[in-house]
């Protein structure tokens, strides 16, 4: 007859989950000990092991900056065990991105020239967006009559899905644009007021650039 | 062998070459299941460059030591994925020890806050998956499912979920049991 097996898996089960108290952790050594080299041991362990992988993988997945590259420089292609390393991101195209931002930045202040010459007012504010993306920032005049939106970087979208621009006045989000980077890159003039906006958001959306965000932010800039 | 042309090639087979020293193979492995892995450790550590860190350290430590992967333990998904939550909960215990120390000593603690701009979203991985085991955990009731949930993404003890939702232990454990018996159930009847 085949020994009882609900102990053991119901501490295996907190175990594989993170979730085991210390206390526990003495009862299910004990209980491994008893119950030896067992098979039925091993397949609930493999079993609830990739039930936990699954709930890893329910999640959505996240860009992630470095590189199998970046690893495999970092290892220097060795593998002696118990080595020090510490990975840098390999940069990437910097002269590209340098004068990307370049272009953009003479474009802007090349544009408020014209525009202080023509009569236009104040000074240019300049906000740097904060997330995990890229480099983003956007420029917008004292009166908040329009938004330059400039970066470098940026994550590429899957077909059918567009960066989209909020400007947020207390907790109501107003949609300022949508935007698709080539190359990572966007430079893009938002003919549409800042107003009384105290945050900027962009998030990931549909193409269709719904009214009201529906996702998470991926950047966010404050324009205090 | 091109990373590109990898999707159709088996973990395991790619844990293979990757135990030769084939680079291509890691990219593989690597572009397969690193946004997974910084899912995972992102939902638990709960700031993007620890999760960063901890994927790199990850995917560093299957480079350097293919052979600690053992295919009669488990799928390499599971093995990778193990490994990045096993040091994302270590992690997160790790700070909450030094911030229960640093309150003690009557320090100002800064509190680790939700960065909502950190969670990029990008449809990588295998979204038939991702589907699948939604639905599977939609079989799971909900106060099951919470309680697995707050252990395996907020790190929290048996003990602790049962301070926090106010449940007795004998509760939280049963629930435990009950809710991965029931995803053990749903995955099983996915793979047939």
């Amino acid at each position: 007859m085949m020994r009882d097996h609900s102990l053991i898996e119901e501490l295996m089960s907190a175990e594989i989950l993170g979730g085991l108290d210390e206390a526990d952790r003495v009862v299910l050594d004990r209980e491994r000990a008893e119950h030896g080299d067992c098979r039925e041991c091993s397949r609930i362990g493999s079993e609830l092991a990739e039930a936990a992988a699954a709930l890893a993988m329910s999640l959505e997945p996240v860009a992630v900056q470095v590189t199998a590259d970046d690893i495999l420089r970092a290892a220097g292609h060795r593998r002696d065990a118990g080595e020090i390393i510490h990975i840098e991101r390999a940069p990437r195209s910097p002269w590209k991105s340098l004068v990307a931002v370049a272009a953009a930045l003479a474009l802007f202040v090349g544009g408020w020239f014209a525009r202080d010459l023509a009569g236009g007012s104040g000074v240019p504010r300049l906000v740097r967006f904060e997330g995990q993306t890229g480099q983003l920032a956007a420029s917008y005049p004292a009166d908040g009559s329009g938004i330059t939106v400039f970066g470098t970087g940026l994550a590429p979208l899957p077909q059918g899905q567009v960066y989209e621009l909020w400007t947020i006045d207390g907790e109501t989000p107003s949609s300022a644009a949508c935007f698709t980077p080539v190359d990572g890159e966007v430079l893009e003039f938002v003919d549409r007021p800042v107003g009384g906006a105290d945050l900027m958001a962009v998030t990931v959306e549909s193409s269709s650039c719904p009214a009201a965000p529906t996702t998470e932010p991926v950047l966010v800039a404050e324009l205090s | 062998m091109n990373a590109a042309d990898l999707p159709e090639v088996a973990d395991g087979e790619l844990m293979l070459k990757v135990r030769s020293g084939d680079e291509d193979a890691f990219r593989g492995l690597f572009a397969r299941y690193s946004p997974n892995a910084k899912a995972l450790a992102m939902r638990v550590v709960k700031r993007s460059h620890l999760a960063e860190e901890i994927v790199q350290e990850v995917f560093l430590a299957l480079w350097k030591d293919p052979q600690s992967y053992d295919a009669n333990r488990g799928s390499v998904k599971t093995w990778l994925m193990g490994m990045v939550h096993h040091r994302a909960v270590d992690l997160v215990r790790r700070e909450e020890s030094q911030r229960r120390r640093a309150q003690e000593a009557g320090r100002k603690v800064v509190e680790i806050e939700d960065d909502p701009a950190e969670q990029i979203v990008i449809a990588l991985g295998a979204p038939e998956e991702r589907r699948a085991v939604r639905e599977a955990l939609a079989t799971i009731p909900e106060e099951q499912r919470d309680v697995l949930e707050m252990m395996y993404f907020d790190g929290l003890s048996q003990s602790q979920v049962a301070d926090k939702t106010g449940l007795p232990l004998g509760t939280v454990k049963s629930r435990t049991l009950l809710g991965m018996r029931r995803l053990r159930t749903s995955l099983a009847a996915l793979e047939r």
